[in-house]
């Protein structure tokens, strides 16, 4: 090759080799770095947040901001009681639906639950005459036959007035509990429970009375049921309007129906329960087997043939309505499929008892689609609402009276919202099951307050539905904690003692569990992969709902970004001012110089607070103000640099070979600069990406740029989320550590290269 | 700049003759086995000494001779036990019967070392160091901690290995510093008030202090002024006599060696090569190494013949090629050389030399068996020189630098006082194209300042620069412009800067470590837009280290400077001065950083480019024997005032002013019969601050008169020869012989100054 010279491609050949020996170096000084223990922790550190910055796109599942967690993952009932029972309330192997009663007009109650073995418990909730909130008594145990079935407990009537007026002076409540018992024969035993005491904090207690055996004609096929109604519990009067009228009408008040079944066919029965006697029987003409009737109106006055009572029985595809007053059919009306029974009638909350609307029956029935029809009280005209795919498994209403303004009907994938009078269910209404909750079993319950449909699942799920339904249509969900082997029907109480409505189950068979109605924000979220939304929350979710996964894994591509950015922007700005200072050195640089230095001596957090404050707190500004405040530390080190290379020979060669400024800058001074500008850029990245961290941290910068230090923002108003919320907490904390501990161990490591004499030891 | 006043200091008349003291004892002061040590480094394992033994009698001095890299420092580290950890020590050494270097305790294997085995041997080591061994580190002159008198840092050494009380300790200093030369005065003083020659006596009264059998001096004079150097010099071999029971001499100046040593040992890539006393080394050496060394540079006694460098560059340690380590730059070297690794042979008692035909080489019977280089033309002014037209002329150049001119400097200094170097002052030369001058001083001197000056890298307070602008190609003719008054951005200027380039002190330094040779090369041309055309860019980059010896080039072209020796380092800095053809080229100092065997080879090359292109090159060096081998005419500089010009051979025999002839003494010479005699100087040079009016030199001429020191002295001008005085030769014989010659005091005070 030696011969030919001056050839352009010698020429290439040449810069060729050049930069072939600039990657020797590279390596050489690579295999520097790599041989120091700091070097290589730090370059795998961030090889390690290299990756999981290009992963993050893929990551990212949700918006790190905006996105907020459905009510449905993040928003629960919150259980007010959980009271151990002293006795396992099963009966099947399903635990028996808890019952509840008003003691007081101040709304407290006292929530039963009966056994196998006629075993009864009750739980006081409120300030109320010997029912300290939560507190268990057993009240009864009637010693029944051997083989008997025991019916849930239910609570019903006041008692006869006599016992009323003579407590009267000690302002008594009197209620009736009647434990059932079906034997094989044609009698039931009635067990009447008497509760007394002063109103108010004192020691009524409950009192059990024997149990009164009535005979029926045939054997019951269906639990007896009262004429109690779910409004007509609720004493909305005082003792003294009871009084007066009891004590002006003479009524007795409190009536129990049966069905059963005799030689002859079914029968309804009516018995008046204190004293026990018997009213009346009719014959019911279907040969289905009904199903307990519904007892409609003010039980309190039940005049003989007045037509705003009625008992309703469901006896396969017929619905008949007989009068309470003298057992005589109103009407009865055959219907296309058999009626559910598992729905049964469903009669709005306030209509159940003023029976002025019409229309307002409900009845879901059998068949896939199924459907929903209503029925007129006093006519018994039908007429159908609504048809579902995948069959009716329950129905509720909004308890207005009147036609509802909410139909909620259920199958077992979907909950339908019908707004409106012979609203039609269309997709638009239909909610789907979240996910794992397996299907929608029995009727929805309707709390008023809120406007919720609380809907149950096959896998113990409760699920608060907003009736308007909306954007967010599940309010929140209860699932009990852990799930529990079995769980009753759920019972909407009055929790006194909370003040508000309460869900309560019986779980497992031993366990009474109140849940308010009022749901509760559970986040932050503790880690949750199977979630009712489907979402997943690898580091669960921080307090106002954000997945805090997604803003982890996207603030590494932005601390990158910002570090980066910064790391650049402080560079540039300091080489150029080095060079300017420490080469040019005019009078000029001496001001630059002076400048610099007050810069630098000024406190940089404090500095930074006060610039990013004036200038605002946009992004682009603030990573300006880290850059205008990051950059006179590397300035100041690189002007001795810049000096001590001005220094050396080779810049004077250069400078008497005729090469300008710019050429010596160029070619000489960035050259032998390049390491420690490498070392300086490392540096700047972990120090601009915490600064940046440090200003979100205190709220000055936007939060809307995911960052670690963004992240532990909530932090300054409560620390004990460190404690509260780990998984939120701790992750951007260790990365924020991780990240700048990789670049101060890449510095390190290159300050081997730098620094020969280091590299010895 | 130091701000030390200007005091003469204690100068020996006569200078002791030259005495060898008493003969050696038996007793073994250091004995040294197959003693190896390795440095582990990034790059691979360096072998920095190999298989070194000797033994060091009582009262006895070795001098170690050899390059850099040779081996020598890293000898006397492995002697005081302070290699780094990245060493690895094979074999032993032994002091007074005590191991002080073996394996287990030296460099990084005090590490492996149990916590008590390394409790008792820094006991040890304490023990033995300053009080058995003690050290005077290379440039530890320097290493004075500002801050603190010298007494208290000398005392520190009494305070660290000895119980003494204070007053006791004082006393003992004071007298440690009298036997190394210095008035206890100077105890009072900061190291920065004291000269150069000062702080190495004060360095070596430290190394003295505790009496110990052993000294190791690491190059003791280097970087000192010839004349303090010839007076240190003077100085520890009438200590050598006394005081110290043996010593090592460690440095690469065959002078100072051959005035210091009894044996000498000479070393190259990590070996003895050959182990002799001083008198055979330097009479009958059976070596071809030291052999070529001590005929490789040139000396101010030895006629301005052709000198030849060694060939080639020291090995790679890193590689260590098999066989003899000289065997690539011999020029004795047979195939056997290349092969086999020559054993020491004691070829006459005592006399041991690291070479097959050892006996051979010492009788001269052996012919060279590689051509030595085409012969130089001989040494002498090219006919008519003087008689060609001035391509510079500079008419009373002067540059100040004022102290004052910083921010710092103007708030601080005492009103009134005057901080003005008179770095240059009054200057003039004229310069024949195609000549070389040599300008000629101690440091401190302004000859550097002058070259730059003159390049106008430095511009110049006073004075003119005539610099005639020739035609490409013609001797005389062009415009003659004074550089001074031009604008820095202007034409002119840049013209001149294409015609006139430097080649500086530090080959290390001057080349960008980031740039091939390519770029390096380059840069002139980019600089005066010359590199447009990448293929003549290249053709003139090649040419230019073609020019330089550089051959072939293509080899040299992408190399790093790192790669490269300093002599090809210094090469490649003088391809880049001749990349544009300059009219002018200025070397500062260029071989002073070079090993002694490349200078020859620089020195030649100077010469060359002269003949060859023709180039007038402005010589700048301390080293007058040097300047003796390449300049026409050389102009010997002190404190700012050219104070004699001449032709050189003229002015080395038969110098006029009584500072050059002081000068030319001084030198030591590679012989161990040199004796400088009796210097008449006084003092150093002090700074260029606070000057006399009158003569530079009358603070430390001892023929000085009254008027010396007010009146500036004339020129007196023998043809082409002048020098700056009050008195012709005659006049200065007079003075002498009638007495009024000041001969400096035996021991003059020291003052501390204010």
């Amino acid at each position: 090759m030696a011969s030919t010279e001056g050839s352009a491609a010698e020429y290439r050949t040449y810069r060729e080799k050049r930069l072939r020996d600039r990657v020797r170096r590279w390596r050489k000084m690579w295999r520097i770095y790599y041989g120091s223990r700091y070097g290589k922790i730090g370059f795998w550190l961030l090889i390690g947040f290299a990756v999981m910055t290009l992963l993050s796109p893929i990551l990212t599942f949700h918006d790190p901001y905006t996105f907020i967690a459905p009510r449905e993952d993040s928003w629960s009932a919150t259980q007010e009681l959980g009271a151990q029972l002293p006795y396992s309330a099963v009966v099947n192997g399903m635990p028996l639906e808890p019952t509840a009663v008003p003691i007081t007009s101040a709304g407290s109650y006292v929530v039963y639950t009966t056994t196998a073995d006629g075993n009864v418990s009750a739980v006081g909730l409120g300030a109320t005459p010997s029912t300290a909130a939560g507190e268990i008594f057993h009240v009864f145990s009637p010693n029944w036959a051997a083989g008997s079935t025991v019916f849930a407990a239910s609570v019903f009537a006041l008692a006869n007035y006599t016992t009323f007026q003579s407590a009267f002076s000690f302002d008594y409540s009197e209620y009736l509990l009647e434990g059932a018992t079906h034997a094989n024969s044609s009698t039931i035993d009635f067990a009447p429970i008497h509760w007394s005491g002063p109103q108010g904090p004192g020691d009524g207690s409950p009192s059990a009375y024997d149990a009164e055996t009535l005979t029926i004609p045939g054997t019951l096929v269906a639990p007896p049921v009262s004429s109690s109604t779910a409004t007509s519990i609720i004493p909305s009067w005082g003792p003294f309007a009871q009084s007066s009228a009891y004590t002006s009408g003479g009524l007795k008040a409190a009536y129990v129906y049966t069905v059963t079944r005799s030689a002859s066919g079914f029968n309804l029965s009516e018995f008046y329960a204190m004293p026990l006697q018997w009213v009346w029987s009719v014959h019911l003409t279907g040969t289905a087997v009904p199903e307990a009737p519904q007892y409609l109106g003010s039980y309190y006055a039940p005049p003989a043939g007045t037509e705003d009572t009625a008992v309703l029985v469901a006896q396969g595809s017929t619905l008949s309505s007989y009068n309470p007053g003298n057992g005589k059919l109103r009407w009865a009306e055959n219907l296309s499929a058999p009626i559910l029974p598992d729905v049964g009638i469903v009669v709005p909350f306030l209509d159940q008892d003023s029976f002025s609307a019409a229309d307002v029956l409900f009845l879901g029935l059998a068949g896939s689609p199924g459907s929903v029809v209503d029925a007129n009280l006093t006519s018994g005209a039908i007429t159908t609402v609504t048809t579902v795919p995948g069959g009716v498994d329950g129905v509720a209403t909004s308890g207005d009276a009147g036609y509802p303004t909410y139909v909620c009907v259920v199958s077992p994938t979907t909950v339908y919202m019908l707004n409106g009078p012979k609203a039609v269910a269309n997709s638009a209404d239909g909610l789907g099951l979240p996910q794992g909750s397996g299907t929608y079993e029995t009727d929805p319950l309707y709390d008023q307050n809120s406007n919720l449909m609380i809907v149950s699942t096959s896998t113990g799920l409760s699920i608060a539905i907003n009736a308007a339904l909306g954007t967010d249509p599940i309010q929140w969900k209860l699932a009990p904690n852990p799930l529990p082997s079995a769980i009753s029907p759920p019972l909407l109480v009055y929790n006194a003692l909370k003040g508000g409505l309460a869900v309560a189950f019986v779980t497992s068979g031993s366990i009474l569990d109140l849940y308010s109605t009022v749901g509760t924000d559970d986040n932050p979220l503790p880690p949750e992969f199977h979630t009712p939304s489907g979402n997943i929350y690898v580091f669960g979710t921080n307090s106002a709902g954000n997945d805090v996964w997604s803003q982890f894994v996207a603030s590494f591509v932005w601390d990158w970004e910002i570090g980066l950015a910064v790391a650049a922007g402080i560079i540039l700005v300091s080489v150029l001012v080095a060079m300017f200072i420490g080469y040019v050195g005019n009078w000029a640089a001496a001001v630059v110089e002076t400048l610099t230095l007050v810069l630098f001596l000024l406190p940089g957090l404090a500095l930074l607070i006060v610039v990013a404050s004036i200038v605002g707190a946009s992004f682009v500004n603030t990573l300006l103000v880290l850059t205008f405040v990051s950059w006179p530390f590397t300035a100041i080190t690189l002007i001795g640099v810049v000096r001590q290379i001005k220094s050396r020979t080779f810049i004077e060669a250069a400078r008497v070979s005729g090469a300008s400024t710019v050429q010596i800058l160029r070619r000489h001074m960035l050259p032998n600069m390049t390491p420690l500008l490498a070392y300086f850029t490392a540096l700047s990245i972990g120090g601009a990406a915490t600064a940046f961290s440090t200003l979100q941290f205190l709220g000055i910068a936007q939060l809307t740029i995911p960052t670690w230090g963004g992240m532990l923002q909530p932090m300054l108003d409560n620390f004990y989320f460190a404690l509260e919320a780990p998984w939120w907490i701790w992750p951007p904390t260790i990365a924020l550590t991780m990240f700048v501990f990789a670049f101060v161990f890449v510095s390190r490591g290159m300050d081997e290269v730098v620094n020969p004499r280091l590299r010895a030891r | 700049m130091t701000v030390a006043v200007d005091i003469p200091e204690v100068s020996r008349v006569p200078l002791p003759s030259r005495a060898r003291p008493s003969a050696p004892s038996a007793e073994k002061v250091l004995e040294i086995r197959s003693l190896s040590v390795q440095f582990g480094t990034e790059d691979g394992t360096v072998l920095a000494v190999d298989r070194i033994s000797f033994d060091l009698h009582a009262r006895e001095t070795l001098g170690i001779l050899g390059e850099s890299g040779s081996g020598k420092t890293t000898l006397s580290l492995a002697l005081m036990t302070l290699l780094p950890e990245n060493a690895h020590v094979e074999g032993q050494a032994l002091f007074s019967g005590e191991v002080i270097a073996d394996a287990q305790i030296s460099g990084g294997a005090i590490r492996k070392l149990k916590r008590r085995e390394r409790k008792g041997l820094s006991q040890k080591l304490s023990r033995i160091r300053w009080r058995g061994i003690s050290m005077v580190f290379q440039g530890s002159q320097n290493a004075f901690n500002p801050v603190y008198t010298i007494e208290k840092q000398i005392a520190e050494v009494f305070q660290i290995h000895t119980d003494l009380p204070k007053q006791e300790i004082h006393d003992r200093v004071v007298r440690a510093v009298q036997r190394a030369g210095l008035d206890p005065a100077v105890l009072k003083a900061y190291p920065h008030e004291l000269s150069g020659g000062m702080k190495q006596r004060a360095v070596i009264a430290m190394a003295l202090a505790l009496t110990p059998k052993l000294v190791i001096a690491d190059e003791p004079t280097t970087g000192l002024d010839v004349v303090t150097q010839a007076r240190l010099i003077a100085e520890l071999k009438e200590l050598r006599q006394t005081r110290i029971q043996s010593m090592i001499v460690i440095s690469h100046d065959i002078g100072v060696i051959a005035q210091l040593a009894d044996r000498v040992a000479v070393m190259y890539a990590g070996r003895i090569m050959e182990l002799a006393s001083v008198d055979e080394i330097y009479s009958r050496p059976a070596n071809p190494y030291t052999k070529a060394l001590i005929e490789s540079y040139p000396s101010i006694a030895r006629a301005r013949t052709g000198i030849q460098g060694i060939p080639g560059t020291p090995p790679d340690m890193i590689h260590p090629p098999t066989g003899c380590p000289f065997a690539p730059r011999c020029s004795y070297v047979e195939e056997r050389c290349r092969r086999e690794d020559p054993i020491p042979q004691e070829i006459s008692p005592g006399h041991w030399s690291a070479c097959h035909f050892a006996l051979d080489i010492q009788a001269g019977r052996r012919a060279p068996t590689v051509p030595p280089p085409e012969a130089l033309p001989p040494v002498t002014m090219p006919d008519g020189l003087l008689d060609r037209p001035l391509l510079v002329e500079t008419k009373d150049l002067t540059k100040f630098f004022d102290l004052r001119a910083s921010a710092g400097g103007s708030l601080f200094s005492r009103p009134g006082s005057s901080r003005v170097v008179h770095a240059v002052e009054g200057v003039n030369l004229d310069i024949h194209p195609s000549e070389i001058v040599g300008i000629v001083g101690e440091s401190g001197s302004g000859k550097t300042t002058l070259g730059r000056t003159l390049l106008r890298t430095i511009d110049a307070t006073g004075g003119e620069i005539r610099f005639r602008f020739r035609e490409e190609g013609k001797e005389s003719g062009g415009e003659v412009v004074d550089i001074v008054p031009l604008k820095s951005s202007g034409r002119q200027l840049r013209e001149f800067r294409r015609r006139s380039q430097m080649i500086f002190q530090d080959p290390y330094d001057s080349l960008d470590p980031n740039q091939i040779i390519y770029d390096i090369v380059e840069e002139p041309l980019i600089g005066h837009h010359m590199a447009a055309n990448p293929d003549v860019t290249l053709s003139r980059i090649q040419e230019a280290l073609r020019s330089v010896r550089l051959t072939p080039p293509e080899n040299y072209l992408d190399r790093y400077p790192h790669e490269l020796s300093g002599g090809e380092r210094q090469r490649v800095a003088a391809a880049r001065a001749l990349v544009l053809k300059p009219d002018l080229l200025i070397a500062d100092e260029p071989i002073s950083m070079l090993d002694v065997s490349l200078r020859a080879g620089f020195l030649n090359l100077l010469r060359q480019m002269r003949v060859e292109l023709g180039t007038t090159i402005v010589y700048v060096t301390h080293d007058i024997a040097s300047a003796r081998y390449v300049a026409d005419r050389i102009l010997v500089m002190y404190l700012g005032v050219g104070i004699e010009f001449g032709p050189s051979e003229e002015l080395i025999r038969e110098p006029l002013h009584p500072y050059t002839k002081a000068l030319i003494q001084a030198v030591p010479l590679p012989s161990p019969t040199w004796n400088p005699g009796n210097l008449e100087i006084m003092g150093e040079i002090g700074n260029a601050i606070n000057v006399s009016k009158g003569c530079r030199f009358s603070r430390r001429c001892p023929y000085r008169q009254s008027q010396c020191e007010d009146v500036p002295p004339p020129r007196k001008a023998h043809g082409a020869h002048w020098y700056l005085c009050h008195f012709t030769q005659e006049e200065l014989l007079a003075i002498r012989q009638k007495g009024g010659f000041m001969i400096p005091p035996a021991s003059s005070g020291f003052a501390a100054p204010p």
